[in-house]
């Protein structure tokens, strides 16, 4: 008898949950996983995927010589493939030239997405640049929820003048247009990408920080949390132990599904010439280059067609593979449906 | 509920403080001042020159003095002159903002009326095809990069479609508001109102698409959520006829979340849309911004972003009170 009321409640498998059933029968869940997936494998094997066309400066950092490159990067049981492909040099994200021609290049057997403006290769850069989105998507996200946390956690949990003071402030936050806010603070400290970074989490945070607040104040209101404090505990130790972890999982789900949009604002950052610096693998900065080669010479309007189609073609993908698996997931665990 | 009207209008005082604070003091962070541009053009000026130019402009002195002497003049409505435009900052921003008004709020309308239907309908078919290719395309349409897809509807309209018809004009113009030369006096109130609708076409749409989108995501979840309530469900057994429930019953409670949530994008149309006015160069708030910002023009910037974050706090306490007006449930005090 004793041992059954000891015994703990059984977990209900993630496989057979309501939830998953759920996400597993909409066929646009389906599509989101499959276009995230699908980036996923390419931001991680990168280095195989270029393997024959690394810089001089990637392939020296790495030790190899180019006629190697493509056998020893594309052999998993090789230690250069692992740490290519764990720890690249900083080198390798930038984008490799063939030639220094102003004018585009078509695609061609060699380059098979052609090249931009000042020989950048397309290809190369579209693959890097899905490391960089990722980078970025997830370090931005982040830092926001970091930031989130500590305010909306204070202002939950300590309730009272602190509450009041801190949901101001994020009102105030709220009141900037987000995009100009991101700018100024980019213009007014540098342009790199971890500026950048830093300010799109400074304008996202207020979101996470309303959102844990909320429920916050669910939770401290429920019975365990006054049993944790009859018991003796102290009251960092009931926010860390009982009411954070009961508060916060729905949170970290959905601001991670942010990644997508982040990587839409980064692109237009860089659009208004706020990028990481020139030649860095980056799909905002792709777009960038192909602006002033858009409409062709008279007669063939299109000419340069290759530019700004794969560049704006893998941003949009990549913010709806997110946002179809975001919505899923929000669907998936909404109590009510 | 007076009561709570004032309290409101009074926080937005202590409100409106700090962030005129914020915004200066950043503003004044950046590196150079106003003058740089003035002195790098004129390589006569000595150094006294400079001293005294700053000493005019008001330039040595600290921040926090700098920020008290503007909050003096703007509460006596004085916002200071741009020093770019050459004109009052206030003047300025009105022009800035009805171009900004007209660009925005016709992709609003635009975006509403298309996407409440849509949505309606979307959610009245749950699982079925047309739902699934509204949901679809709503996604497409907030995925696609804004610049991008500008970029491709000029390509499209104003050049490869031409060349292709054989026109020797483009079928809608690459960009600015309207064609020079064309004004009321020269070729008629008709022609001219032709004319700016000619220029408003692509932008309004580009900036209309994204929107679009999420309006009709929005709308279809809440239509959905109040077509599982029981009152539904009663409608249902009374025997209505389901255009009757859903047009009288449904919709009509589905749209007070709607209501809300565009009370709440109203701000949003004032600041304007950087992306959308850069590529069309429409001459609006965006823009005045971005570029304000850059050529460090304070006082345009100042006024510009105050007024911003006056008119966010008035209208979440403007949402905050209709949500009382249609839900009597909600009491503030």
């Amino acid at each position: 008898m004793a041992e059954a009321i000891l015994s703990k409640p059984k977990r209900e498998s993630f496989w057979r949950s309501r939830a998953w059933r759920r996400f597993r029968r909409n066929p646009l869940a389906i599509a989101g996983a499959v276009i995230v997936v699908f980036f996923v494998l390419v931001a991680v094997f990168a280095p195989a995927l270029t393997a024959d066309r690394m810089g001089r400066n990637c392939l020296r950092d790495l030790g190899l010589r180019r006629s190697q490159a493509v056998k020893v990067l594309r052999n998993p049981l090789s230690g250069k493939f692992w740490r290519a492909t764990l720890r690249p040099p900083k080198t390798c994200y930038k984008i490799p030239r063939k030639g220094y021609s102003p004018i585009p290049k078509a695609p061609s057997r060699r380059y098979p997405l052609g090249l931009a403006g000042g020989g950048y290769d397309i290809y190369y850069g579209l693959v890097w640049g899905t490391r960089t989105a990722f980078y970025v998507g997830i370090l931005v996200v982040g830092i926001a929820l970091l930031i989130g946390i500590v305010i909306g956690g204070a202002a939950g949990f300590l309730g009272g003048w602190i509450d009041n003071l801190l949901m101001r402030v994020t009102d105030v936050m709220y009141a900037f247009p987000g995009l100009v806010l991101v700018m100024v603070v980019v213009t007014i400290f540098s342009r790199t990408l971890t500026t950048i970074m830093l300010a799109i989490a400074v304008v996202a945070w207020p979101t996470y920080a309303r959102m844990l607040r909320g429920n916050i104040l669910k939770t401290k209101a429920q019975d365990f949390v006054d049993a944790a404090r009859a018991l003796g505990a102290s009251p960092l130790r009931i926010f860390l132990r009982h009411v954070l972890p009961n508060s916060i999982g729905p949170l970290i789900i959905l601001a991670s599904l942010d990644i997508g949009s982040i990587v839409l604002s980064v692109a237009a950052l860089s659009f208004l010439g706020l990028g990481p610096e020139v030649g860095f693998a980056d799909w905002g900065q792709m777009v960038n280059f192909a602006r002033g080669w858009i409409v062709g010479p008279p007669g063939e309007p299109l000419k340069f067609w290759y530019t700004w189609v794969w560049p704006g073609l893998a941003i949009a993908l990549f913010v709806l593979g997110w946002n179809l698996l975001g919505d899923a997931v929000r669907d998936a665990l909404d109590p009510r449906s | 509920m007076l009561a709570y009207t004032l309290r409101r209008l009074l926080q937005m005082i202590p409100l409106l403080f700090f962030v005129s604070l914020a915004i200066y003091t950043l503003v004044a962070l950046q590196p150079g001042d106003p003058l740089e541009g003035l002195i790098f053009q004129n390589p006569h000026l000595t150094q006294e020159d400079i001293a005294e130019l700053k000493h005019a402009y008001g330039l040595d002195q600290p921040i926090h003095i700098r920020y008290f002497k503007w909050l003096g003049r703007a509460l006596q409505g004085d916002l200071g002159v741009s020093r770019t435009y050459a004109q009052p900052a206030a003047e300025f921003i009105y022009h800035r903002m009805q171009n900004t008004l007209l660009l925005t709020g016709l992709s609003f309308l635009l975006a509403l009326l298309v996407a409440i239907p849509v949505g309606v309908f979307s959610a009245v078919r749950q699982y079925s095809l047309p739902d699934y290719v509204v949901t679809f395309l709503s996604f497409v349409g907030y995925s696609t990069p804004v610049f991008w897809l500008g970029i491709m509807l000029m390509l499209l309209f104003a050049v490869w479609l031409p060349d292709r018809l054989g026109l020797d004009h483009p079928i809608f113009p690459v960009g600015g508001f309207a064609s020079p030369g064309v004004d009321p006096q020269s070729v008629g109130w008709a022609a001219y109102l032709k004319d700016r609708i000619w220029h408003l076409v692509l932008p309004v749409f580009t900036l209309s698409v994204l929107s679009m989108a999420s309006w009709t995501r929005f709308t279809r979840s809440s239509v959905l959520e109040v077509l599982s309530q029981d009152y539904i469900r009663t409608a249902r057994a009374k025997g209505l006829a389901e255009r009757v429930v859903i047009y009288k019953h449904a919709l009509r409670n589905a749209l007070i979340p709607i209501v809300t949530l565009v009370g709440l994008a109203i701000p949003g149309l004032f600041s304007g849309a950087v992306i959308t006015e850069t590529i069309f160069s429409w001459p609006g708030m965006g823009r005045a911004l971005f570029d304000a910002l850059l050529e460090k023009d304070y006082n345009v910037a100042m006024a510009a972003l105050v007024f911003l974050a006056f008119l966010t706090a008035l209208f979440n306490l403007l949402a905050d009170l209709a949500y009382a007006v249609v839900d009597p449930r909600i009491r503030y005090s």
